[in-house]
């Protein structure tokens, strides 16, 4: 306790006042001790200690307070107030503090309106950062996970794209024979469904399919067991299993026992091999892993395979990409005909490839927020401290130094940043869980999404950035405010000049970023209304669709399929509400299979080319309503032993036909099987799957094929990719019925779990929700933005007719009208906001270079979007003006003139 | 010079100090206080005191080689012209105050 007393008392002095005291505090102690004893000279020691530390600690404070202007000040005092001036620094913070403190709390408004814009502005780019930092930007959770990659086949004059990186069975091979000492290994990129049949009932469940080695190239071993060994992996092998750590938890109970022992799996024994740990996350979230068991027939005779590559330790990204690129990716015999070759791509990147520019684009929407935001501050701040010139300069006047008021303006800037800084990270923190959800369902979000430090450390920057920003302004009006004139002309003469016309600056960039987000908005829903009025070309009312993996062995042939197929139609129709049914491979809205063909008998036969191909059972186009355009419809007489045919819709005859009559014309499918066109129906939109329009949905040219005569190894291919949905057409709302559907179902197959029960109305409006986000989103910043704007307009013009009330007033005096007046005020807000439309133009000139690869039917010079943005500007930026000038046609002239 | 009234402590202290002639350091000071006023005062503030006035530039200071124990510099304060001038201002405006007051305080009619 002594020593911290004496510490006190050396820093309330300094040291060497201090040491001066103690030596003095001893010699009177000594003159105690002879004159009163011990006992009282000891007391007495103890209650100085005691009152030396008080006195010297607020000699200290005190000498803080009044300053470093000491009268008569010597070289000792000088050096003695260079010490109090760590002090004299807290003081002075904690004085400005108490001020700024004082002053936002004698306006509320102007201090809640402030903190909230910040943190409105903060708080959302915070959460979109953190979004897209989990997705684009997190390092993948693997090790070394820069040093993954993705083999990929390209064409050296378009170059690589990072979007299609699936290669087919024989290239996987190249790679693999020619790509040592890189270690690769072939994987599955499309997510599937399967059953799984447990003790606690069937279970569906999402499998992926990958090589052997693949665990072991992204550098994560199982926890449990082992990799898939090449037996397993080869066409034919034994059916092996590893096991995710949450399937392993839910449904086996973490059994310490579960390797070795045999799990029904997609109809048949697996024996389970591994489990991965729980730290363990892929990007398709599979509960299961089963071998690819890859081959250059079948599934690997198209590019249905993904190559994970990864590059060892010491080997360069361009040694590893050269070394891939040596292999020949040239299978035809004609050297000129196909220039093919073999690269890499970041793993990383590939993942993100069509997630990246919408997401950037959202972030980029914010941070155009922000910057209206920050223009918008500091557009308030210039207008405080045109109001407290009069304060602030006669606070110089009296002596207050440029410095001490430059340190007052920047504590209050970074007080309400700091202010607003939090509550954006609050706001940040409630958003990011609505965003989450929202996004999740949209894009592939396995990492998880929190605001973590390179978040907080972001919007640190960001909030930073801003209180610069919009503290900047003010600061400089302090430093150029001329005392004289301030105090001369008083408190409403005074022209502020200079600070007018940034607060004006500012407002035109924060008009013209608001025109380029509406542009954008408008733009996006725009291309949403395109996509959301297409014909879809069915009527989806009142149809219920149900989906059931049949990647089985119980559905290994194609009897088997048809079989259950027509067991379960049957059973659904005899349901009393139900009018017809109806099994699709795939729905309208969803992507297609994509199927190879060329057209027989054409004058000129050209290269093979690619169709939508859906399996159908007749009851389909019954069910969706589509209209048979001429030819007939697919019957029960369509069997397997009767003559292939198809039906081929609009979109397929007007692009592939030509002149040929479609009813009756031969098409060779998917290499060999020859069918006849019986039927023309009408277009359906569907999912778009990787050719054609560029659009998320189109009516691509598709063919219909009976499912009787798709036949086993057709279906079992196409089984492992696609979900097959039960269409069912009944009377009133589905949610009524869809229990009396899945019970039907199970009366066939008690063993089978639903994959998924939707109504049709969900799934079209599934494929559209990225569009939809992404307008909504935009519309939603771009009018917080334009509210900011507006807000800030009304509040200069307001200013305007409150400094220029004697100049108005005279002029109305000397004849001008009340509505010349108003004109001339509100004309000057408008002015501002045609400067601002003419930044705007620029600045949306460039951004729709960006936006075009998001918006579909709809071109960037959109004359709706255009004209609907100017008139929208306009009107709202002249009702902004003028609001606030109609003050001025109110006024009384001969009061205002009296008030001199 | 400054226009600030003394507190109670200062006066005494710059009391003190012409009382002493030369010798004034903070012991010394709080000695002859104490003796004079029968009161105890802190040995800090006087010293504080001592240092404050010398700001005012009622009291100047010099440091005498190896005055204090030990052989240590020491610091004596004596008045300065302004210190004087200021004592004889509080003197006038006290005296001013205690005229015609005998009476009451002794406690004669």
């Amino acid at each position: 306790m002594n020593g911290f007393m004496t510490r006190l008392v050396r820093w309330g002095l300094g040291e060497e006042e201090a040491r001066e005291f103690f030596l003095e505090m001893d010699e009177l102690y000594h003159e105690k001790v002879g004159s009163k004893g011990t006992r009282t000279a000891g007391h007495w020691r103890r209650r100085e200690l005691h009152r030396a530390c008080f006195h010297a600690v607020s000699d200290r404070l005190r000498k803080a307070f009044s300053g470093r202007r000491t009268v008569g000040s010597t070289e000792r005092a000088r050096s003695r107030s260079r010490e109090a001036l760590g002090v004299a620094f807290f003081d002075e913070l904690t004085r400005n503090l108490k001020f700024s403190f004082r002053g936002m709390a004698r306006r509320p408004l102007l201090t809640g309106t402030f903190i909230l814009t910040l943190g409105l502005c903060v708080g959302a780019s915070t959460a979109v950062f953190s979004v897209v930092d989990s997705i684009l930007w997190r390092a993948l959770p693997y090790p070394d996970s820069d040093r993954l990659a993705l083999a990929v086949a390209y064409n050296p004059e378009s170059g690589i794209r990072r979007d299609m990186s699936a290669v087919t069975g024989m290239d996987w091979e190249r790679v693999r024979d020619g790509a040592s000492p890189l270690r690769a290994a072939v994987f599955s990129d499309w997510p599937s469904g399967v059953n799984l049949s447990a003790e606690a009932g069937a279970a569906f469940v999402q499998q992926q399919r990958v090589g052997k080695g693949f665990f072991r190239t992204l550098g994560v071993p199982p926890f449990m067991g082992r990799e898939f060994d090449v037996a397993e992996d080869t066409p034919g092998g034994p059916p092996a299993a590893i096991l995710s750590h949450g399937l392993w938890s839910r449904t086996f109970q973490k059994d310490p026992e579960i390797l070795g022992r045999s799990i029904r799996l997609k109809g048949e024994e697996h024996t389970v091999v591994g489990v991965m740990a729980e730290s363990f996350r892929s990007h398709l979230d599979a509960d299961v892993w089963t071998p690819l068991q890859a081959s250059n027939t079948g599934e690997g005779g198209g590019a249905n395979y993904q190559v994970l590559v990864r590059i060892p330790e010491g080997t360069l990204w361009e040694e590893a990409f050269a070394r891939v690129g040596a292999i020949d990716a040239n299978f035809s015999e004609d050297e000129d005909a196909s220039d093919r070759r073999y690269g890499l791509v970041s793993f990383d990147q590939a993942l993100t490839a069509t997630m990246r520019t919408p997401l950037l684009l959202l972030l980029g929407a914010v941070a155009l927020m922000l910057l209206v935001g920050c223009a918008n501050l500091a557009g308030l701040q210039v207008a405080r401290s045109l109001a407290r010139r009069p304060e602030i300069a006669t606070r110089q006047a009296v002596g207050g130094g440029a410095g001490s008021l430059f340190r007052q303006v920047l504590t209050e800037n970074l007080l309400l940043g700091f202010l607003g800084g939090v509550a954006g990270l609050g706001i940040g923190y409630l958003a990011l869980g609505g965003l989450t959800k929202v996004v999740s369902t949209q894009f592939d979000t396995w990492q998880a999404m929190n605001i973590d430090g390179r978040a907080v450390m972001a919007s640190i920057l960001v909030t930073a950035v801003a209180v610069v920003a919009f503290g900047l302004a003010p600061l400089l009006q302090v430093r150029s405010l001329d005392l004289r004139s301030v105090l001369v002309s008083g408190y409403r003469g005074a022209v502020g000049g200079g600070g007018h016309r940034l607060r004006k600056a500012l407002l035109v960039v924060q008009v013209g970023l608001v025109t380029a987000l509406l542009f954008s908005a408008g733009l996006l829903v725009r291309s949403y209304g395109h996509l959301e009025g297409l014909e879809p070309g069915f009527d989806p009312e009142g149809v219920l669709t149900v989906q059931l993996s049949l990647d089985d062995a119980r559905f290994s042939t194609g009897e088997d399929v048809m079989g259950f197929f027509q067991e379960t139609l049957s059973e659904i129709e005899a349901i009393p509400q139900v009018n017809s049914a109806a099994v699709a491979l795939t729905l309208p809205y969803e992507r297609p299979l994509n199927f190879p063909f060329e057209v027989l008998g054409a004058s000129e036969e050209g290269p093979p080319t690619v169709t939508s191909a859906v399996y159908v059972t007749p009851g389909f186009v019954k069910t969706l309503g589509l209209p048979v355009l001429s030819g007939r419809n697919l019957d029960a007489a369509d069997a397997a032993d009767a003559t292939p045919v198809v039906l081929a819709n609009q979109a397929f005859v007007e692009q592939y036909l030509g002149e040929i009559p479609a009813v009756g014309a031969r098409l060779a499918l998917g290499g060999n099987s020859e069918v006849v066109i019986v039927g023309v129906v009408g277009d359906v939109q569907q999912a778009n799957g990787g050719w054609g329009s560029g659009g998320p949905v189109w009516a691509s040219p598709t063919v219909y094929l009976p499912a009787a005569q798709a036949g086993g190894p057709f279906m079992q291919t196409v089984h492992t990719w696609f979900t097959p949905s039960w269409v069912v057409k009944g009377r009133g709302d589905p949610a009524q019925w869809s229990q009396e559907v899945a019970k039907a179902i199970h009366t066939v197959n008690p063993d089978l779990p639903l994959a998924r029960v939707a109504s049709l109305d969900e799934v079209v409006s599934r494929a559209l929700a990225r569009p939809r986000l992404g307008a909504a989103f935009l519309i939603m910043v771009a009018g917080f933005a334009l509210t900011l704007a507006l807000v800030g307009l009304y509040g200069i013009i307001a200013n305007e007719v409150g400094e220029r009330r004697r100049e108005l007033g005279l002029r109305m005096a000397l004849g001008a009208t009340p509505g010349g007046a108003v004109r001339t005020v509100g004309m000057s807000g408008l002015r501002l906001v045609f400067y601002g439309l003419v930044l705007g133009a620029a600045l949306s000139a460039g951004v729709s270079r960006i936006i075009v690869s998001v918006i579909w039917g709809v071109t960037p010079f959109d004359p709706p979007t255009i004209a609907m943005g100017l008139i929208g500007m306009l009107a709202l930026g002249g009702a902004a003006s003028f609001l606030p000038a109609t003050r001025v046609g109110r006024m009384d002239p001969s009061r205002i003139l009296r008030e001199e | 010079m400054t226009r600030k009234a003394l507190g109670d402590l200062e006066h005494q202290v710059l009391l003190a100090t012409l009382r002493l002639r030369g010798n004034a350091y903070s012991v010394s000071v709080v000695t002859e206080v104490e003796d004079r006023t029968g009161r105890e005062v802190a040995q800090s503030a006087v010293f504080i005191a001592l240092r404050r006035l010398e700001e005012k530039g009622l009291l100047q200071s010099k440091l005498h080689d190896q005055a204090g124990k030990q052989g240590r510099d020491r610091r004596y304060f004596e008045m300065t012209p302004a210190g004087l001038e200021k004592l004889r201002e509080m003197r006038q405006a006290l005296v001013g105050l205690w005229e015609g007051l005998t009476a009451e305080l002794d406690g004669m009619p």
